[in-house]
């Protein structure tokens, strides 16, 4: 790296537009959605401006840098451990008050400081004009105003950025008056901590005064482990204090402290920085809309209706494009199958390739409909809305509010990844809820299980395709919450803990937003399919191809089809020759030859694939399976799936090529399941159940053992949800086929 | 003949390829600095934003 | 189930359902944000709660003395209260430790 790179940290309140710049000035393409919790962890991104190199560094949103949550610890831990060479605070001008709170302690922390004055698009339309000029002058440190969303401001920001950054001054805290009775205290505090260089190295003597007032949790063990007796000492004074206040106000020593913070930056605005052009008490549009889209009664009324209306038009918009994906990837079929000679490397391009990654890249069109949606309800701000309204019906299940964005992350209106799912649930203080949250985000319907739901429900239940996504979405949540309550009844018993989340207010989409937001996600699911899929789709091709057939059963099948050609004239058998396969123009001997010898070419892929690799796991499997409903294809189709579940619709499509000959009069996958003798609609609702509730991915898997710390919940997440599907998926097939 | 050359040789690859993808996961579950949503390996990361340093990822504004 | 207790369940339902669409008839009283049943303004007058609730609460400005709007009331269960300016969601642990007085 340079020498001379700048290190700079984006910090600010949750949804104040940290992401939203940070993919602006480094380029990275990391989503960005309208509600709290998207960056757990920090992320970091390099750019230039000016031929200055710079390293941004994206933290967490807080509201403060007392250690309430996990985000506020990785912002302090951040900015005391790397010293970036300036921060930057984003605020949100619309909402300034909110948002100075964070900025004091900022202050307070001394870090080279420059704020950005973020949405004054959206504050201007609401009455709101800040005076930047006036706010810089009275905090002291740059006020930009910026519009992250369209880069306004942006270079003005990072050269003020640049300017604090070079400027080789020691961070200066400031001081902020808590009253006279607390100010005596922190005094105190403060001199006993820097005549013993307590904890300096980190912190400014007064801020860790200020920390030890508010009880900071990760403050005291700190000190603790820094300097056991002084620790001590400055514990005894702040509990005195502390009690004290308790007794004559009935409050502790942070609420005051919150009291003067919020003071001072009144006192601040008060000072001509704000002024409005409406009443300030006047709800907004947004505060009017949540007035009926989050009642008790009608908000989940609306919720179902939008998840419903969001099914129907994925749906009922995508058919087309869908049909016209397969089309085309039977027509490269027989392209290739007129190309090509006959071959293993036929063989693997037409079952391997074209109908193991084509069956998923077939479903992009849909899979972009339904991310334009997703993108839609969340730039809106309403995916928040739904998290709040969740939120009663997961504490019934031992769930907190914090579980319900990994819940939607991972799928919960269909088309998530339970990777960053799990790795959401971080925002989740208490372990138990956390471990139940992170044991039952991965049965929701991810993007990658979603084209085979779609495919068994078009090819079974096609006429009511949008009702039935929607119920097996409600049945993922349903099964997912009495798992959890399952888990929290038993081995994950515990205490609920409280839950406060800001809701964003409400914007309107724009459409480049939109668009991108869409297409990033559908880049992602083709890279995926080009990628990782086709691999995985030609190695079980292999599979299911080597190792062939023996040579006495090639000989048999050779014989067979002799013995049926010489049963039939000379002349017809001249004709199959000279007709080269097109049956228009064929005798209806010469077609009862080829229909014949047709049989006969099924029956021998059908022997081949039984004698593969993956042909054999699936038929030892079969006894056991078949419980369920599902034959030896099937299971080479679930075993794969373990890999990704989009490998469970490439195989299946590879499966059920392979036994088929004819790729020229081969239907579409789902035609032929329904033509399959082993298929019905108890089956595919057996199937689904599996797919939806079976053991995660590998890479969700892994995920899991490294969030909970632990490879036992790791196989025990495998072990109990294949256990648990395959009870499910029994108990549906048997039941379904008594009925 | 050469059909089966060539799908040995691609098979091979395949295999090469999965084999990497299996070895960058476990690298992620072991190093928890590292981004598993980014595209890293046990080496690094290629990606801005993610966290390994790599000062090969920048983007002129 | 006799007409009598029907006509109960059913008042009681239409109750609730008034009290959760308008809710406007509720008295003045000062008692926990989770039972405060009319949307509109209330001082807080107090945060109750263990000592970690109270600290966060007041990071977000909900401490004694302030006043605050209440969007959504809902009955012993979570609701939503602007408050310097954010909309903050307030679960029903967290809101039955808020006291409050409708202003």
């Amino acid at each position: 790296m340079n020498n001379s790179s700048i290190t700079m940290a984006l910090a600010g309140n949750p949804n104040a537009g940290k992401t939203t710049l940070f993919n602006r000035l480094t380029g990275a393409r990391q989503h960005v959605g309208n509600y709290p919790g998207i960056t757990v962890d920090h992320k970091e991104g390099y750019f230039s401006h000016n031929e200055q190199d710079i390293t941004i560094t994206d933290l967490p949103g807080t509201y403060s840098l007392t250690a309430y949550s996990v985000e506020e610890i990785v912002t302090r831990d951040f900015l005391t451990a790397n010293k970036p060479k300036v921060v930057i605070n984003i605020v949100d001008a619309s909402n300034l008050e909110r948002n100075l709170y964070l900025t004091t302690q900022f202050l307070e922390m001394g870090v080279p400081l420059v704020i950005a004055l973020n949405m004054i698009d959206v504050a201007k339309d609401r009455g709101i004009e800040v005076r930047a000029r006036k706010l810089e002058e009275l905090l002291g440190v740059p006020v930009v105003p910026i519009i992250a969303r369209t880069g306004e401001g942006t270079d003005e920001l990072i050269r003020q950025a640049i300017i604090v950054g070079h400027s080789e001054e020691k961070w200066q805290p400031i001081d902020i008056s808590y009253g006279e009775d607390l100010d005596k205290i922190i005094i105190h505090l403060d001199s006993i901590i820097a005549e013993s260089d307590f904890l300096t190295n980190s912190y400014p003597a007064r801020f860790t005064a200020i920390k030890y007032l508010e009880h900071d949790d990760q403050m005291l063990p700190l000190g603790q482990k820094e300097d056991s007796g002084i620790a001590r000492q400055l514990e005894q004074i702040v509990t005195t204090v502390s009690d004290h206040l308790l007794k004559t106000m009935d409050v502790y020593p942070e609420a005051i402290i919150a009291d003067h913070r919020y003071g001072f930056i009144k006192a601040i605005l008060r000072q001509g920085v704000v002024t409005h052009k409406f009443d300030t008490d006047r709800l907004y549009t947004s505060d009017k809309i949540d007035k009926v889209l989050t009642n008790r009664l009608l908000g989940p009324v609306v919720m179902l209706a939008i998840l419903f209306t969001l099914y129907q038009f994925t749906f009922s918009w995508s058919e087309l494009p869908v049909a016209l994906m397969g089309s085309f990837f039977g027509w490269l079929g027989s392209v290739v199958d007129t190309l090509l000679p006959e071959g293993p490397l036929k063989s693997m391009l037409i079952s391997g390739v074209i109908d193991g990654v084509g069956g998923v890249l077939g479903f992009v069109p849909l899979i972009m409909f339904m991310f334009f949606g997703i993108a839609v309800l969340e730039d809106s701000g309403y995916l928040a809305r739904v998290a709040f309204m969740m939120d009663r019906i997961f504490r019934i299940f031992g769930l907190h509010g914090s579980s319900v964005m990994p819940f939607i992350v991972s799928g919960g209106i269909a088309g998530g990844c339970a990777v960053p799912g799990v790795m959401a649930t971080r925002t989740l203080r208490s372990p138990k809820e956390r471990m139940a949250t992170l044991l039952t985000v991965p049965f929701m319907n991810c993007g990658a299980k979603v084209p085979v739901l779609i495919l068994l429900i078009g090819a079974f239940f096609s006429d009511h395709k949008a009702l039935y996504m929607f119920l097996f979405t409600l049945l993922a949540w349903l099964v997912a919450l009495v798992v959890a309550k399952l888990l929290r009844s038993t081995v994950l018993k515990g205490e609920a803990t409280p839950f406060v989340m800001e809701l964003p207010p409400y914007r309107f989409p724009t459409l480049q937003g939109l668009l991108i937001h869409t297409w990033e996600r559908t880049w992602q699911y083709i890279k995926k399919a080009g990628t990782v899929i086709l691999a995985i789709s030609i190695l079980l091709w292999a599979l299911m191809t080597y190792p062939g057939l023996p040579q006495e059963e090639l000989d048999s099948f050779a014989e067979k089809r002799i013995a049926v050609t010489e049963s039939f004239s000379e002349t017809i058998q001249l004709e199959i020759r000279e007709s080269d396969n097109h049956n228009g123009d064929l005798s209806e001997s010469a077609l009862a030859l080829q229909e014949r010898l047709t049989t006969i070419d099924q029956e021998q892929s059908g022997a081949r694939l039984r004698n593969s690799t993956a042909g054999r796991i699936g038929i030892f499997l079969e006894p056991v399976s078949s419980l369920a409903g599902f034959d030896w294809r099937t299971n080479i189709a679930l075993l794969g799936g373990f890999a990704a579940k989009e490998v469970i619709i490439s195989t299946l499509g590879t499966a059920y090529s392979m036994g088929e000959v004819d790729v020229d009069a081969s239907d579409s996958l789902g035609q032929r399941l329904v033509r399959d003798p082993n298929w019905n609609s108890v089956v595919a609702i057996s199937v689904l159940i599996f797919i939806m509730f079976y053991a995660p991915c590998f890479v969700t898997v892994i995920c899991i053992a490294k969030e909970a710390g632990s490879w036992k919940w790791a196989f025990f997440s495998m072990a109990f949800n294949t256990f648990f599907a395959f009870l499910a998926s029994v108990a549906v097939f048997q039941i379904g086929s008594f009925v | 003949m050469w059909q089966t050359i060539l799908v040995i040789t691609i098979i091979v690859v395949v295999l090469l390829y999965i084999g990497k993808k299996i070895c960058r996961q476990f690298c992620l579950a072991t190093d928890p600095s590292q981004e598993i949503t980014c595209d890293c390996s046990c080496s690094g990361c290629n990606e801005a934003g993610c966290s390994n340093k790599n000062p090969n990822n920048k983007k002129d504004i | 189930m006799t007409l009598k207790n029907l006509n109960k369940k059913c008042g009681c339902f239409a109750k609730k359902v008034r009290q959760c669409t308008f809710g406007k008839n509720c008295p003045n009283v000062t008692g926990p944000l989770s039972e405060t049943c009319h949307t509109g303004k209330v001082k807080i007058c107090k945060v109750t709660g263990d000592r970690k609730l109270c600290a966060r609460m007041a990071s977000l400005g909900v401490m004694p003395g302030q006043e605050a709007e209440l969007i959504c009331p809902q009955n012993n269960s979570q609701c939503l209260l602007k408050v310097h300016g954010g909309t903050l969601s307030l679960d029903q642990l967290t809101s039955s430790n808020i006291i409050v007085q409708s202003v």
